[in-house]
């Protein structure tokens, strides 16, 4: 975007001469393209391709088929960036990875921030909270998570295990811990695990035999 | 052309005078505008752009073009910058200007006209854009002689001066506003004539004199002298550009605000118009036009009349276009830029009478399409790779907009027999040649597929709507559902074919994800009797998502982006398993209050299917619960 000074004359004191709009267009719009992919990157680490929903229309979606969700408005995520006119002059080319960075960042912090925060949401309505604190150790805290969460199966069949986003210091504390975790708690991770797994393809099963056959 | 000269002056910097922003801005734009061929064909070789030059710079450059070998047939001078009125003569100041002293060094206009005078070009036109340039009238005395311009071959001479001698030239966005007014008219984004192949500064500058007058700024002057021979200013944009009718809504108005606004907002509406038969966009079109009528909404009477007469004028216009349903689009366009104005009941009688009158041009090219089927029956095949996914898109559009011209004649109580026949015509004539097109392949289809299959269960086509409805349903089941999306760019259109072909998945960037398409079919099953029969499908549907988007205000329903309503989403497998569930869970939504309300929505679908006209397809137990609801939800 222009860049502004209030020293400047009004009007836009830039000199047109030689310029090619559809040019300049076209580049813009393979940068916008590029963050695009970036943010595709992005959302892919938080969300299974299948889940990504495009809507042309609305602001909000409902599920009425399914209990009351917590939060089915859009948010929308923006960002703004300045391009000095120096760096142009300059023809700095590292001024188009510092933006697209900077970009980039600023898109992924606050889709982040708005993944966590409904998934945040939705556990503390049904109660899927575990407190580390409470729970003394990192490997009773697993143990806690594993039973009060339910696994899911894939469209492949396969049943699908919960994946931990936690902070780098965190991921590395955890390692660390469950090299020297209790056998006996061991144990009973891996028996609830079971039974698990085992809830999980019993519930598919239940859940395929709602289709209508010719026969049923 | 020939013998063209152009000088343009712009002057910013001044040794003894304050500076100026946007003078040489205005000179090099003028001048850039001018010197094209396509423009104003002015000589290159015989023309000088000079950026704040001094007084001597500027004699020389008249001196090589005035007297330079050749004929001059037409002379264009352009000053922008300071000008100022001394001793009764116009002034226009040079670098080396010296405020006091201007008749030693500054150009004097009167010596710019015996100049003139003395060279004697067929034509020249002098603009200028200057404090106190309405000054330069007083010295006309220089060239209103017998001598001078009463003889055969005197010069012609036309003045624009852009302000009035007492007034001071203002500078809008780097441009002063006299020069953007005169751009435009150059440019064409202010409508003269489309007579002439050439325009004149006279009639430019009576539109510039409007234009800057009505801001309220400067009072151009404009003086023509012997204005004999054809104009040559410079080319008209809008020569033979078939404007003539759309021009013609400009006149006839009750007062000069309604006048103003149909004449200020009209050329947004030129290059949709002309390119009407060649480039039709219907987005553009129907955006442009809702701002123009939204200038006229505080009198719905004259806003129907307006749209009345800009579709006549636009409907002529289709009729260039070798597209046969071209007409029909536009009178379409035209009704739904109407919808935001809907509320007024002049407006909703309006939209209601001409819904009915296009069902019955639909009719007409519904009538020529069967008939050229029956001349060559692969008539519909536009040949090529693309018509693999686009045959069966354009076949759906056909039976979508049959299904109109029926649904006119039910919602309007009109005899249904002629519309029965004819959409019975157009599918048995589709069914023998292209059943095995009729295929759902992009999510676009839904708005088309839900107008032909109602219409069909209305006009009692049972067994042509079960016929069609299954081979929908087949191939939406053999591809999983995973249909294109509705505004799948072209050129990803081979790699989404490719992955259907291969029976792989096609990625999620292609595809409709969740898609409006199967759930149209899935709820058309209980109109021909097959809820059972995809019941015992849905299994391998499962995971798929469906979404139904409902308004809550039809009026934004040809808008590009709807903002209200809710996207009503059902996942298959997870929140329904049979259809009934998915009826049970339909959310209550409003339908259009007004039957011609409804139809222009439906036409707001067909022209833009990433919106679906659901009130078509109200569930059962709303039906049930309300029978005042059949008639109004239709």
């Amino acid at each position: 975007m222009p860049e502004t000074d209030e020293r400047l004359p009004k009007g836009d004191p830039r000199v047109i001469c030689f310029e090619g709009r559809e040019d300049q267009a076209a580049v813009e719009m393979s940068v916008a393209k590029l963050v695009g992919a970036l943010q595709e990157q992005s959302r892919a680490m938080f969300v299974n391709e299948h889940n990504v929903m495009r809507m042309n229309h609305g602001g909000q979606w409902v599920h009425s088929a399914r209990e009351e969700e917590p939060d089915t408005t859009m948010h929308s995520i923006s960002t703004e960036w300045l391009i000095p006119f120096k760096d142009i002059a300059d023809n700095d080319l590292d001024l188009i990875a510092r933006t697209i960075r900077s970009i980039n960042e600023d898109m992924q912090r606050q889709f982040a921030q708005n993944m966590y925060a409904t998934v945040g949401a939705v556990a503390e309505k049904v109660g899927n909270v575990v407190d580390a604190k409470a729970t003394g150790s990192i490997a009773q805290s697993m143990l806690e998570m594993f039973k009060k969460i339910e696994f899911g199966v894939d469209r492949d069949g396969n049943v699908s295990m919960p994946t931990l986003h936690v902070a780098p210091e965190t991921h590395d504390r955890i390692v660390k811990e469950l090299q020297s975790v209790d056998p006996e708690v061991e144990a009973e991770i891996e028996r609830v695990k079971a039974i698990k797994i085992q809830a999980a393809f019993e519930r598919e099963a239940d859940r395929k035999s709602k289709f209508k056959t010719a026969e049923k | 052309m020939s013998g063209r000269a152009l000088l343009a002056i712009g002057c910013n910097r001044y040794d003894h005078l304050s500076p100026l922003d946007g003078a040489e801005a205005d000179a090099q734009e003028i001048y850039r505008v001018l010197i094209a061929p396509e423009v104003g064909d002015y000589d290159a070789t015989r023309s000088q752009l000079l950026l704040s030059p001094t007084l001597q710079d500027v004699r020389e450059a008249l001196t090589a073009i005035l007297f330079g070998p050749g004929q001059l047939d037409a002379l264009t001078i352009v000053f922008a910058g300071h000008g100022a009125v001394s001793g009764g003569s116009f002034y226009m100041a040079c670098r080396d200007s010296r405020l006091q002293g201007l008749s030693a060094t500054a150009l004097s206009l009167a010596d710019l006209l015996r100049m003139i005078a003395e060279a004697a070009p067929k034509q020249a036109y002098i603009f200028i854009d200057a404090c106190q340039a309405g000054g330069l009238i007083s010295d006309l005395n220089v060239i209103l002689k017998s001598e001078v311009m009463g003889e055969f071959g005197s010069p012609g001479l036309t003045l624009l001066a852009t302000a009035a001698s007492d007034q001071e030239a203002i500078e809008v966005g780097g441009h002063g506003i006299g020069t953007a007014a005169l751009l435009d008219c150059i440019n064409g984004s202010i409508f003269l004539q489309d007579t002439n192949p050439a325009l004149d500064l006279v009639e430019i500058g009576r539109a510039v004199s409007d234009r800057v007058a009505a801001l309220g700024a400067q009072t151009p002057v404009v003086w023509g002298l012997n204005l004999y021979g054809p104009s040559s200013f410079c080319k008209n944009p809008h020569a033979a550009t078939g404007n003539a009718p759309l021009r013609s809504v400009l006149i006839g108005w009750p007062d000069a605000q309604t006048t103003s606004a149909i004449s200020t907002g009209l050329p947004r509406l030129w290059e949709p118009y002309v390119t009407i038969a060649s480039k039709w966009n219907a987005r553009v079109f129907v955006d442009r036009l809702e701002l123009l009528l939204g200038e006229l909404a505080s009198e719905p009477l004259i806003l129907v009349d307006f749209a009345r007469r800009i579709t006549a004028a636009c409907a002529a216009q289709a009729l260039e276009a070798d597209d046969r349903f071209r007409e029909v689009e536009v009178r379409a366009a035209c009704l739904v830029a109407m919808l935001p104005f809907s509320q007024e009941p002049a407006v909703a009688t309006y939209v209601g009478q001409c819904a009915r009158d296009l069902g019955v041009l639909t009719e007409q090219a519904i009538a020529c399409v069967v008939e050229g089927i029956d001349a060559y029956r692969f008539a519909l095949v536009t040949g090529g790779m693309g018509d693999l996914y686009y045959l069966p898109i354009r076949l759906s559009k056909l039976i979508g907009w049959a299904g109109f011209a029926a649904h006119a004649r039910i919602t309007a109580s009109q005899d249904t027999g002629p519309a029965k026949t004819l959409f019975s015509d157009l599918l048995s004539r589709l069914f023998e040649t292209y059943s095995l097109s009729f295929v759902a392949m992009s999510d676009c289809q839904a708005p088309y597929m839900l107008t032909a299959l109602t219409a069909a269960a209305q006009l009692e086509l049972s067994e042509q709507g079960e016929r069609l409805l299954g081979h929908m349903f087949l191939s939406a089941v053999d591809c999983g559902g995973r249909l294109a999306r509705a505004d799948l760019d072209p050129a990803k259109v081979l790699t989404y074919l490719l992955a259907r072909s291969t029976g792989t998945p096609a990625a999620t960037e292609l595809v409709a994800q969740p898609t409006e398409l199967v759930v149209t079919l899935l709820r058309a099953s209980r109109l021909f009797g097959l809820t059972d029969e995809f019941d015992g499908s849905l299994e391998l549907l499962d995971h798929l998502t469906l979404n139904a988007y409902l308004p809550d205000d039809y009026r934004q329903f040809g808008a590009d982006h709807i903002s209200g309503g809710v996207n009503a989403m059902f996942q298959i497998g997870h929140d329904v398993w049979s259809i009934a569930e998915l009826e049970a869970a339909w959310p209550l939504f409003p339908s259009p209050s007004d039957p011609g309300v409804s139809m222009v929505s439906l036409l707001a679908s067909l022209l833009f299917p990433d919106r679906t006209p659901w009130f078509l397809l109200p569930v059962p137990s709303l039906i049930e619960a309300s029978p005042a609801a059949t008639a109004d939800d239709r």
